[in-house]
C-alpha cells in the first residue's frame, strides 16, 4: 500500500511540474492595435492576471487616446492648458524628457502634423507643403509647460504621446500582472514586447521581423525578464502616393517621414517608456547618429539596428541569426 | 516481500501511463489558429490544403487559404488591406493580423521558436 501511496505521489509531482509550465494567452484589442498576452502559472492565477491586465489597458487607452474626444491628452488639446491626472502629468514628463535626451529627435507635440498626414484617421495623404510649414512653426517639446498635474502647450500644438504610450502601457500590464500573482509572463502590445520574471525552461525568445518581409525573422533576441524590446520601422505603416512611398515616422525637423538610413531599430531596456521613445528617435537620427547616441547612454539600453546592408548589434545582447552581424563598439 | 497481483498490475498501468504521457508526439504539427475578437474559432493544420472564408469584427471578411505548408490572406473586404499584402506564413508564432476584421492569424506548434516579435 505504501508503494502505491508513492507512486501516486510521484505522479501527482510530475503532473504539478506539467502545470508549473501551463500558459494562458489572451488578445486583445486596444490602442488602435492588436495585443497577446501570455501569463505562465496555474489557470486560477493567469486568468485573473489577464482580466486585470485588460482593465488595465482599456483604462489606459481611455486616459491617452488622441483620437477620444473625453481622454485627458484631448482635453489639453482643446484647450491648450489643463488639468491631467498625476498619472498623465508623470508620462507627459517622461516624454518631454526622452525629447530633451535625444535633441528633440523624438517630439510629443507633432500631433497636429500627424493629423495632417491622416495616420489617425487611416486617410493617409500628402498634406500641402504649406499647411505643413504652418503646423510645424507651432510644434516644439520646448513649448510645452508642466507644472505637476496641470499643463500647457503652445498655440497651434497638439499633444500626441503614440510615441511611448504603448512602451507605458507594456509596463503597467506587466506590473498589474505581477500584482495579480503571476511572476512569469510575456506581452506584446503590436509588436511592443516585455517580459516578466524568468520563462519557465530557458530565457524568454523575441524575434525582431524581417524588415524586407523576406525571411521570416531578422533574428532572435534571448531575454530575461523585466525587459522591454521595442521596435521602430518604416514598414510598419505607410501608404503609396504617386509612385512614392511614405511612413509613418516623421521627423520633428521636417514634418514629413524621417528619411533615415535605417530599416529598422529595436531598443532593448529595462524601461519600457524609455524605449518606445528611443526607438522612434533613433530611427529619425539614421545610422551615425544613432551609434554615437548609445556610445553615450550605453548604460540605458542596447539595440539592434538593420540597414539595407546588415544588422548591427550592441555587445551585450545574445541573438541569433542567419544574417551577418555586426557587433557595434563603444566609442571610446 | 513479494508485490500482491493486484500491485503489479497498478504498478504496470502506471508505469505504461507515465510511457505513453512522455512519448507521446509532443508536437502536434503546425496550424494556423484563427481569431476573431480575442476568441480562437478554429484551427487548420499547415498540411491540409484548406480554402476558408472568415467572418470578422464590423461586417469584414477574409478568404484564408492554406496551401505548402503555409497560410496566407488571399482576399480581404477590409479598407487598408494590411493582411492581404502579408506574405504567407508558417513559422510557429508568426502572425497575420485584419485590425478592422479583428481577425488574427497565427502558427501554432510546439515548435514555437519564438515567445513574442517585436516589429
Amino acid at each position: 500500500m505504501k508503494r502505491i501511496a508513492a507512486l501516486l505521489l510521484l505522479f501527482a509531482t510530475l503532473a504539478g511540474c506539467g502545470a508549473q509550465n501551463e500558459s494562458e494567452t489572451r488578445t486583445v484589442f486596444a490602442m488602435d492595435t492588436v495585443m497577446t498576452l501570455t501569463a505562465y502559472g496555474a489557470p486560477s492565477a493567469t486568468g485573473s492576471a489577464l482580466d486585470a491586465a485588460e482593465a488595465e489597458l482599456s483604462r489606459l487607452d481611455r486616459l491617452l487616446s488622441v483620437t477620444d474626444s473625453g481622454s485627458e491628452i484631448s482635453a489639453v488639446n482643446r484647450s491648450g492648458s489643463a488639468a491631467v491626472s498625476e498619472e498623465t502629468g508623470a508620462l507627459i514628463a517622461s516624454a518631454l524628457e526622452a525629447s530633451r535626451l535625444t535633441a528633440g529627435a523624438y517630439d510629443p507635440t507633432l500631433g497636429r502634423i500627424s493629423e495632417a498626414w491622416g495616420f489617425h484617421a487611416d486617410t493617409q495623404h500628402v498634406p500641402d507643403p504649406g499647411l505643413l510649414a504652418d503646423l510645424l512653426s507651432a510644434c516644439g517639446y520646448e513649448r510645452v509647460a508642466l507644472d505637476g498635474a496641470s499643463v500647457e502647450i503652445g498655440d497651434g500644438m497638439a499633444l500626441d504621446l503614440g510615441g511611448i504610450a504603448k512602451g507605458y502601457a507594456a509596463e503597467r500590464v506587466l506590473s498589474v500582472m505581477g500584482d495579480a500573482g503571476v511572476d512569469s509572463a510575456v506581452i506584446s502590445l503590436g509588436g511592443n514586447v516585455g517580459t516578466l520574471g524568468q520563462k519557465p525552461g530557458g530565457p524568454w525568445r523575441v524575434a525582431i521581423e524581417d524588415p524586407d518581409r523576406g525571411d521570416e525573422y531578422a533574428g532572435i533576441l534571448a531575454l530575461p525578464g523585466g525587459m522591454y524590446a521595442i521596435t521602430s520601422g518604416a514598414y510598419e505603416r505607410f501608404f503609396e502616393e504617386d509612385g512614392r512611398i511614405y511612413h509613418h515616422i516623421l521627423d520633428p525637423k521636417t514634418g514629413f517621414p524621417a528619411e533615415s538610413d535605417l530599416q529598422s531599430v529595436t531598443i532593448v531596456s529595462s524601461d519600457g517608456t524609455l524605449a518606445d521613445a528611443l526607438s522612434t528617435a533613433l530611427f529619425v537620427m539614421g545610422f551615425d547618429a544613432a551609434v554615437e547616441f548609445w556610445s553615450n547612454h550605453s548604460d540605458l539600453f542596447q539595440m539592434v539596428l538593420i540597414t539595407a546592408d546588415g544588422m548591427y548589434v550592441t555587445p551585450e545582447l545574445e541573438i541569433e541569426s542567419g544574417r551577418d552581424v555586426t557587433v557595434l563598439e563603444a566609442a571610446p | 516481500m513479494r508485490p500482491r497481483r493486484w500491485e503489479a498490475v497498478i504498478l504496470g498501468v502506471v508505469i505504461l501511463a507515465l510511457l505513453i504521457w512522455a512519448l507521446w508526439p509532443g508536437d502536434p504539427g503546425a496550424a494556423v489558429s484563427v481569431s476573431v475578437n480575442g476568441q480562437v474559432t478554429e484551427v487548420y493544420p499547415l498540411d491540409q490544403p484548406t480554402i476558408v472564408s472568415i467572418d470578422g469584427y464590423g461586417g469584414f471578411l477574409l478568404t484564408l487559404v492554406v496551401s505548402d505548408g503555409s497560410a496566407h490572406v488571399e482576399y480581404a473586404s477590409c479598407p487598408d488591406l494590411i493582411c492581404q499584402h502579408h506574405r504567407p506564413i508558417s513559422s510557429a508564432g508568426e502572425q497575420i493580423v485584419c485590425l478592422p476584421a479583428r481577425i488574427v492569424l497565427t502558427v501554432t506548434g510546439k515548435e514555437a521558436g519564438v515567445d513574442a516579435v517585436t516589429r
